[in-house]
């Protein structure tokens, strides 16, 4: 385990759940229309960013993502550090390698898990909204945060 | 050798294409493929956009159509061979010999290629679904030796295609019932080894432990490489020992062994992993295409790069890569 100080951890708090909750209908407007997301109606999605301490629920209903507070009776909880959310965000690291190397942590409903993860793969970022400016975005965030990080969780380019 | 690239979605199979493939291959979104898992594989749009994507760019895409039907499921795997056709797949990757004689009835345009499943061991095999199927290539189960491999191959009177990479199923491809014993489907019909709604894995103070229908299969120290919760890699008690009492979790990888293989006149390398994501598929695949082009340019003094090795080994499941059957001198 390693902890990362300051720069993503700052944006994640700085981001309120009412506009990370419209940020991701924004982002999987095509898909919610299409009823790609409804495996997660009334199931709580905990995500738990390890470093930064932020953890926040999503879940779906009336056919909307919704992000609240993060409770105990989750059904899937996903915890990992800041660096490797971002490496998942930017389609540069694959969630399967980073369970193997025991730095995602994956607990509850294996198959809302799973659905989950082959859904977010299945997505052209290129064609998602502010997929330019996400992927700016992201590569910055990842060049920042590579420095607080041990040299063997590096992604290699 | 020709590379193919495993797909489970549309970024995937265009990360495949992009960095090198020259088939992918693809299954539909229900048991009539190996990898039957949710939200994964394709519907019929994306399957066109996928089949049109490869094309233009000179690849060709294959039809995983590799579960064994049972009676009450036959309709689906003839409407795959159905819609398979009119997609306009280059092939069907068979192991049942019902669909295989469907598909070619039905659909002679498609060639049919043997699938591991299939699990064909000898040349003797292979001739008999050339002779009733008219298959075009069979994909060899990962059990044979280098020895036997050669056998095969030089006698074979299709087109052989072989796994390179990927993780490791141990027992013989197409036959194995272990997982069924716990879960109460066989990968065979069901098309996974570890249904996700059997699987449960919980963070203890022993460790992490996975159990499959209940059963504890392992359980992983901190900081210990993990792998697939299937039973044929879990740990048990035997004898009051606990480790590996079938097959550890591992990857196989036989970069190394690239310059044999292509002696032997092996057609193509199969890459595993329709369940990873588009970044593993870009990874491996932009060091497969490297390998390959460095064997054929000089067999003799090719040797993989570390690079390459340290970049297969990050994305493998479990601690350690391996040849796997391969490398069997006792077999």
């Amino acid at each position: 385990m390693f902890q990362i100080e300051p720069p993503g951890s700052r944006l994640l708090q700085g981001l309120s759940q009412h506009a990370l909750a419209s940020l991701l209908n924004r982002i999987f407007d095509t898909a919610l229309s299409a009823g790609e997301l409804d495996f997660l109606h009334d199931r709580r999605l905990c995500v738990v960013v390890a470093d930064s301490g932020p953890s926040f629920c999503v879940s779906l209903r009336r056919n909307r993502l919704i992000v609240t507070p993060s409770t105990a009776d989750w059904d899937l909880r996903i915890t990992d550090h800041s660096y490797d959310f971002l490496l998942l965000a930017a389609r540069r690291e694959d969630a399967d390698t980073l369970f193997f190397q025991r730095r995602l942590v994956s607990e509850g409903d294996t198959e809302l898990g799973l659905h989950l993860k082959n859904f977010l793969d299945a997505q052209d970022v290129t064609t998602l909204p502010y997929a330019r400016p996400m992927a700016g975005a992201l590569t910055g965030l990842i060049r920042l945060l590579v420095r607080f990080v041990p040299s063997h969780h590096r992604l290699r380019t | 050798m020709e590379l193919v690239c495993p797909a489970g979605n549309l970024p995937s199979l265009k990360a495949a294409v992009d960095n090198g493939a020259n088939a992918v291959y693809l299954g539909f979104r229900d048991d009539t493929n190996a990898r039957h898992f949710a939200g994964l594989n394709f519907d019929a749009k994306r399957a066109t956009e996928g089949i049109r994507y490869a094309h233009a760019k000179g690849a060709r895409v294959f039809l995983a159509l590799n579960t064994f039907p049972q009676p009450a499921g036959w309709l689906r795997w003839q409407a795959a061979v159905e819609q398979a056709a009119s997609l306009g797949v280059d092939a069907l990757i068979c192991a049942d010999i019902g669909v295989m004689a469907y598909a070619r009835a039905q659909a002679p345009e498609l060639d049919i290629h043997l699938s591991v499943q299939g699990s064909a061991t000898s040349a003797e095999a292979i001739t008999f679904y050339y002779e009733h199927f008219g298959i075009k290539r069979a994909v060899l189960p990962r059990v044979l030796s280098l020895k036997q491999l050669d056998r095969v191959a030089g006698k074979s009177p299709v087109p052989i295609e072989v796994f390179g990479f990927g993780s490791l199923c141990v027992m013989v491809e197409g036959r194995c019932l272990l997982s069924s014993y716990v879960t109460g489907k066989s990968p065979n019909t069901f098309g996974a080894c570890s249904p996700a709604a059997s699987v449960c894995w919980n963070q203890t103070t022993d460790g992490l432990e996975s159990r499959l229908g209940g059963v504890l299969i392992d359980r992983y120290a901190s900081g210990e490489r993990a792998g697939y919760p299937t039973l044929c890699k879990g740990r048990f008690e035997v004898d009051g020992n606990i480790g590996y009492a079938l097959e550890e979790p591992v990857s196989l990888n036989t970069l190394e062994l690239l310059p044999q293989l292509q002696r032997m006149g092996i057609a193509a390398i199969k890459i595993e992993g329709r369940q990873r994501s588009p970044a593993y598929v870009s990874q491996v695949t932009r060091v497969w295409r490297a390998a390959l082009d460095s064997c054929a340019r000089d067999p003799d003094r090719f040797a993989p790069q570390a690079a390459w090795l340290s970049a297969l080994q990050s994305v493998s499941e479990g601690a350690q890569t391996t040849f796997g059957a391969y490398h069997r001198p006792w077999q």
